[in-house]
């Protein structure tokens, strides 16, 4: 079956889905069922995080297209495989990202490798995404400090998100399932102060000393 | 044969670069962590090593740090594999001795030209 043409993707169709904390949920419930149009406002760190999707996806040759979704206050179901990786802000403030996809995109990507392990990629995975989104928090003066990635049964992912606090979810269509990333603990938007990248190498980049 | 050290938490990873250097005509050992990785070092010259930096047990920077201590590994050519960007880091690894900063992921044809001008280099 042929691919999408990877360029056909605009991250910026990915939509941000916040789980929203005790006191909006009442808020909500008070006011009526949530509208399945709403749309949540896309900040400077949606876009990162949407664009990083996108691009390490299409770095292992996967097209991956966004889905819109409405404001929901509960986390969608997860796909079977999923990882995720702590990390701290300057301020010391914890943080968590996870990464939950189908196996069968695992085996697309790498199930050529020889000994292949659905979960060591998965956690490479969310490994490679949390150093792009590291990375273009420099842009900001923001330094993220990582631990090391781990897996996740994503049954028990899913009871975690539900009593989480504020989660963003970002989510994506592949040919052989969605992809669905959370973030918790990053800094508010109106922390951010745009610094500039000055020289921050991308990804792929050989630099030899 | 020139044998590459490669030391990366990731098997798939470890794997992948494993089977492209061996068609390349090197020969491989791996470690998982920066401690079985300096014992790997310890046991014989390798032609270079390729060392990814968050790890668990000891991270690659550290492991860099004792490799340029110890005259037995000081001279062998060292790159970090990484998904890091930061120019502090990179900086930290160029004063330790290392020879280069890959970002991941990048594609083994260039780890392969990478390794091939670095042991080169090596030999001279």
């Amino acid at each position: 079956m042929r691919k999408p043409p990877a360029q056909s993707l605009d991250s910026n169709e990915f939509s941000r889905v916040e789980a929203p904390s005790q006191a909006a949920r009442t808020a909500l419930r008070e006011s009526g069922p949530p509208s399945s149009t709403a749309k949540p406002q896309r900040g400077a760190i949606d876009s990162l995080v949407q664009a990083s999707l996108v691009e390490l996806f299409q770095a292992y040759g996967i097209a991956l297209a966004p889905i819109p979704k409405s404001i929901r206050d509960r986390p969608p179901p997860l796909p079977d495989v999923s990882a995720m990786i702590g990390f701290s802000t300057d301020a010391r403030r914890p943080g968590r990202l996870t990464l939950s996809l189908p196996s069968a995109v695992l085996g697309l990507m790498k199930g050529d490798v020889q000994g292949f392990r659905q979960g060591d990629w998965a956690r490479e995975l969310t490994n490679q995404l949390m150093g792009r989104i590291k990375n273009r928090m420099l842009q900001f003066s923001v330094r993220l400090q990582a631990g090391l990635p781990s897996n996740v049964e994503s049954k028990l992912l899913e009871s975690q998100l539900q009593g989480a606090g504020p989660t963003s979810f970002y989510m994506g269509r592949t040919l052989r399932g969605e992809v669905v990333v959370t973030l918790e603990g990053m800094p508010h938007e109106s922390e951010l102060t745009y610094v500039g990248t000055g020289r921050i190498p991308s990804e792929g980049e050989t630099i030899l000393f | 044969m020139k044998e590459v050290l490669i030391v990366d938490d990731s098997q798939t990873v470890r794997r992948e670069l494993s089977e492209g250097l061996k068609q390349a005509g090197f020969g491989v050992v791996e470690a998982g962590d920066g401690i079985s990785g300096l014992e790997r070092a310890s046991e014989r010259d390798f032609a270079l090593i390729i060392l990814d930096v968050n790890m668990p047990r000891m991270n690659g920077l550290d492991m860099l740090d004792h490799l340029h201590r110890d005259p037995k590994t000081a001279k062998t050519p060292v790159v970090l594999l990484t998904t890091e960007a930061e120019p502090a880091l990179m900086d930290r690894a160029r004063q330790a001795g290392a020879k280069g900063w890959l970002i991941k992921p990048v594609p083994i044809t260039h780890i392969v030209k990478t390794a091939r001008a670095l042991a080169k280099q090596a030999e001279r």
